[in-house]
């Protein structure tokens, strides 16, 4: 039934005829719509995470992100028939078959479903960065806490006391705890900087994808984004030290606030590094 | 993309972030932890609700039975729900509650868990008084009374059975009393309903407790009792009768109330003991006590390689931490020349003495001792990074592998230490030491369960050297490996436990099960210990039933679910979950999963909404205010919600630039 309608699409384009609008079923808002079908199971899973207490929410922001940078050409005009059955031959099979039989684990089936949506767009046009707001959609959060949050509060407690030495303050590290003058100051679950990192990172995607930035440029910016937000991270926990410490008094609500300037400082470097590469073209 | 679709996105976002808008500081995702009672200040308010505790206990033969009062009263001028955090033995078996107000006595059904909360609420919220028990580990329960009126004395009784297993010749019973501040990481935003009781109000070291306590113990042994010794509290038993004993305890719930003998001639009450149900559809228990072999007076012993993991977090400062590095002292004083060892310590963190293993030289122990001697009590308990990194600790020697954990086990994430060892134990065995007046038994004991090993208990420095005595032995001389039980003649089902780990401490081997047709034949224990084979017969009369065992079935019940999930984590969607409801229901058993609900069903609180009052806990017995950790600091991160709002900032700047620029390349 395919070939017949391809066939007959085809004879049209060689008879010199004007084609009409293509069959609604050759645009790419149906295979998108295709694969989003297809990948069902995998956003229930990504929903279900996100309502059900076990991660955070956010993953839904990025995903809704990444749909809104699909270029409309994209929606509109007729998927290639090579692509088409590149998509039916190896894309189905990656999406529903082989995952369930090969991969036990939902998140790295969901990543593998988000992964290939993501090539199809970027091949079909979309920025680079709509790869990377694709992943960021998945809900991984729990998993990062539990094998990334003791690494980097680890890092952030020795980083400081270092710091904190060379000014001239005989600080402590013991694992994730600062010891100065018998007091102690913990870098604990919630200052592992992680959610600084997702929302550095959502902003940095965004910005590559505004400006269209190349594989090569988007990965430059990353690495930037991830090295300001670890350095940003460490720097309000060092700045912290003083009031968690008892060195320095200050009101409560300005314990956040340090948090919040010292990330606009990193989102406002990451904007503009992010305005340094060359922007736009077809990718 | 159009520009309609920048505006419409960062609208969205910017609505989004809308909850968040004046809020910097974190809320849920503050870990749940316990803090220091503050008065509430207000006149007329009621603080402590729970205005004492009375104990029962009437020990005959090896089976226990408990029955504890507790009184809830209230003396201020409003409606109150009073919530209790209290410990249990962790093998008790609940099977009854009645709840008395005035002259009324409410006799509380057992129900599946959200039932049972369910039906609590909405009595609550009626204006009816009700009580509800909920199990939130083997050991630890929470009482609710709802709706105690003002000048209301309100009665809540439980009732458990529990089965007194003797341990080279001597009997311990412990009662609990108060359930030690635990260390959490798990969020408030994050952790489920029923792990909130972590977060339960304690009062500062020194502070009085206006709880009262009052213990009774009627020991019948049916046996002549010698020896029996209250090391937990300086008092003195009477002795009606050789035979029997009695015990009174007067004063605060601060610590567990041990209670040790023996009986004569070290002898121990072993056999079998039957129980023929009642009806056509009734079910038979019995219970086996076998006597063990005695322990191989020697053997030849390998070299063994020791990790000691010790605990030094918050609320191991003072006396604990005190008596484990005391205990540590003796224990690496202890090894042979041949042996090798390491030493772990955790908090927040871990770090150990030496990459490798040491051999056991006196400059290697020296070494070791001065270690421990620096350490001080602070911190978080990290028990998980800890446990990890000592089950991965080895040099790749053909060696026997001991891991020895030693802390109070103030934590709340015993399940999750369970699977560790369990799934990264390898050929090891894992020995646990509790230190403290009230050390968290489930833990220690589980640990010691899933990790083949044994768990002990050290109260008081003087327990010290007792206790290492028996460590040595049993580490160095199992009593029995290889246990295999068969029933020829005798028609047994439904037996605990199907397996049985190698037995360390000379203790009667327990076979609990259900039995059908007429009692006969025999049971045959089969085993191996250091010299050679080993074969016990015991023949099976029906006379065994002449004396009715009604506890048999608790206690069988409670053998079963403690295999099926006491030291496992479990998924709510496991079958196991479902058995274990299933038998908390047919046997009237408290469980993970039901829970006694008691409704009274006169309407006296019209408004139906008490104000919610946790009863503050004492520290137990030695424990200092920094396992509370309130002059801990932290430096969280902004909340999402503000971070957010940045970000929809950010976007707006972004978007607004990206469209200068881009109109900016136009116009050139």
């Amino acid at each position: 039934m395919a070939r017949l309608l391809q066939r007959s699409w085809d004879t049209r384009w060689a008879t010199g005829e004007e084609p009409d609008s293509p069959p609604w079923f050759h645009t790419g808002a149906a295979w998108l719509a295709g694969l989003l079908v297809a990948g069902w199971p995998h956003l229930q899973y990504i929903a279900a995470r996100a309502v059900d207490g076990s991660d955070d929410p956010w993953g839904l922001l990025a995903f809704i992100t990444a749909l809104f940078f699909i270029p409309s050409q994209v929606l509109s005009e007729p998927v290639p028939s090579r692509f088409r059955w590149a998509m039916v031959i190896l894309v189905l099979p990656l999406l529903v078959i082989l995952p369930a039989w090969l991969v036990d684990s939902a998140l790295l089936r969901a990543a593998g479903w988000v992964i290939a949506v993501g090539c199809l767009l970027i091949r079909a046009g979309a920025p680079p960065a709509v790869a990377g707001l694709l992943l960021m959609s998945l809900p991984v959060m729990a998993s990062l806490d539990f094998y990334a949050g003791y690494p980097l509060r680890w890092l952030v407690s020795h980083s400081n006391a270092l710091l904190l030495g060379i000014l001239g303050l005989p600080v402590e590290a013991s694992g994730v705890v600062l010891n100065w003058a018998g007091r102690e100051v913990i870098v604990d679950a919630p200052c592992s900087g992680l959610r600084m990192l997702w929302f550095g990172g959502y902003l940095t995607l965004v910005a590559g994808a505004l400006y269209r930035l190349r594989w090569g440029a988007m990965l430059i910016l990353s690495i930037c984004g991830f090295m300001l937000v670890l350095t940003g991270n460490g720097l309000r926990s060092f700045v912290l030290f003083f009031p968690e410490s008892g060195i320095v008094h200050i009101p409560d609500a300005a314990h956040a606030g340090i948090g919040l300037v010292i990330f606009a400082g990193i989102a406002l470097a990451l904007i503009q590094i992010a305005g340094k590469f060359p922007q736009g073209g077809r990718i | 993309m159009t520009a309609k679709k920048y505006w419409a996105a960062l609208i969205t976002v910017t609505l989004l972030t809308i909850p968040g808008w004046g809020t910097a500081s974190e809320t849920n995702d503050q870990t749940l932890s316990p803090y220091f009672h503050v008065k509430s200040g207000e006149s007329g308010g009621e603080d402590f609700p729970l205005q004492s505790t009375r104990v029962e206990a009437r020990v005959s033969g090896v089976i226990a039975d408990v029955r504890v009062v507790q009184v809830y009263q209230n003396r201020g001028t409003e409606a109150i729900e009073a919530d209790y955090v209290f410990p249990g033995s962790t093998r008790a078996a609940v099977y009854g509650m009645e709840m008395q107000i005035g002259e009324r006595r409410i006799v509380a059904k057992i129900k599946e868990k959200e039932e049972a909360k369910a039906t609590y609420e909405k009595a609550k919220s009626e204006g009816k008084s009700a009580g509800l028990l909920q199990q939130h580990r083997p050991n630890v329960f929470r009482m609710s009374v709802a709706n105690i009126m003002p000048g209301d004395t309100i009665q809540v009784e439980l009732r458990y059975t529990e089965l007194l297993v003797p341990e080279e010749g001597e009997y311990e019973f412990v009662y609990p009393t108060v359930v030690g501040p635990r260390y959490s990481t798990k969020t408030a935003g994050t952790a489920p309903p029923e792990e909130n009781w972590v977060a339960n109000p304690y009062l500062a070291e020194g502070e009085e407790d206006p709880t009262g306590f009052v213990f009774h113990l009627d020991l019948e042994a049916g046996m002549p009792v010698q020896d029996l010794r209250i090391p937990s509290h300086s008092i003195h038993p009477e002795f009606p009768s050789p035979t029997s004993a009695r015990v009174v305890i007067k004063g605060k719930p601060d610590r567990d109330v041990v209670v040790q003998y023996r009986l004569s001639g070290k002898a121990i009450q072993t056999g079998l003991i039957l129980h023929r149900g009642e009806g056509p559809e009734a079910e038979n228990f019995f219970l086996l006590m076998a006597q063990p072999p005695e322990r191989p007076a020697s053997t030849l012993l390998p070299p063994r390689d020791y990790t000691f993991v010790l605990d030094i977090s918050g609320s191991m400062s003072g006396f604990p931490l005190d008596t484990a590095k005391a205990l540590l002292r003796d224990l690496i004083g202890s090894l042979k020349p041949e042996d090798t060892f390491n030493v772990l310590f955790f908090a927040g963190s871990s770090f150990v003495l030496s990459p490798q293993p040491l051999a056991a030289h006196p400059a290697n122990i020296r070494q070791a001792i001065e270690a421990i001697d620096r350490q001080r009590g602070g911190g978080g308990t990290e028990l998980l990074p800890a446990l990890q990194n000592a089950l991965k600790l080895s040099d790749g020697r053909e060696v026997s592998r001991s891991i020895v954990v030693i802390t109070d086990g103030y934590v709340n994430v015993e399940a999750e230490a369970f699977d560790l060892i369990r799934e990264n134990l390898g050929q090891a065995n894992l020995f646990s030491f509790g230190i403290g007046s009230s050390v968290n038994r489930h833990l220690i004991e589980g640990m010691a369960r899933v990790g083949r090993g044994e768990p002990f208990v050290v109260t008081a420095p003087n327990q010290i050297t007792p206790q290492l005595r028996k460590f040595v032995a049993y580490v160095s001389k199992p009593v029995l490996t290889g246990i295999q039980i068969e029933t020829p003649g005798f028609q047994v089902y439904d037996v605990e436990p199907l397996t049985h780990p190698d037995l360390f401490a000379e203790r009667p081997l327990l076979v609990y099960g259900k039995w059908k047709g007429n009692p006969g034949g025999n049971i045959h224990i089969r085993g191996v210990n250091g010299e050679g084979k080993f074969e016990k017969t015991i023949p099976v009369f029906p006379a065994s039933t002449a004396k009715d065992n009604p506890a048999l079935r608790y206690l069988w019940a409670r053998a079963r679910i403690k295999e099926l999930g006491d030291y496992n984590q479990l998924d709510h969607n496991d079958e196991r979950v479902r058995e274990i409801t299933n038998l908390g229901l047919t046997y009237n058993l408290l469980t993970p999963y039901t829970s006694f609900v008691a409704v009274d069903e006169v309407v006296r609180n019209p408004d139906g909404s008490p104000k919610h009052v946790k009863q503050p806990l004492a520290l137990p017995k030695g424990v200092s205010n920094s396992a509370i950790g309130s002059a801990v600091g932290t430096t969280p991160e902004p909340s999402e919600w503000a971070l957010m709002a940045l970000v929809a900032f950010f976007l707006v700047y972004l978007v607004r630039r990206h469209r200068r620029n881009a109109h900016v390349g136009r116009e050139a």
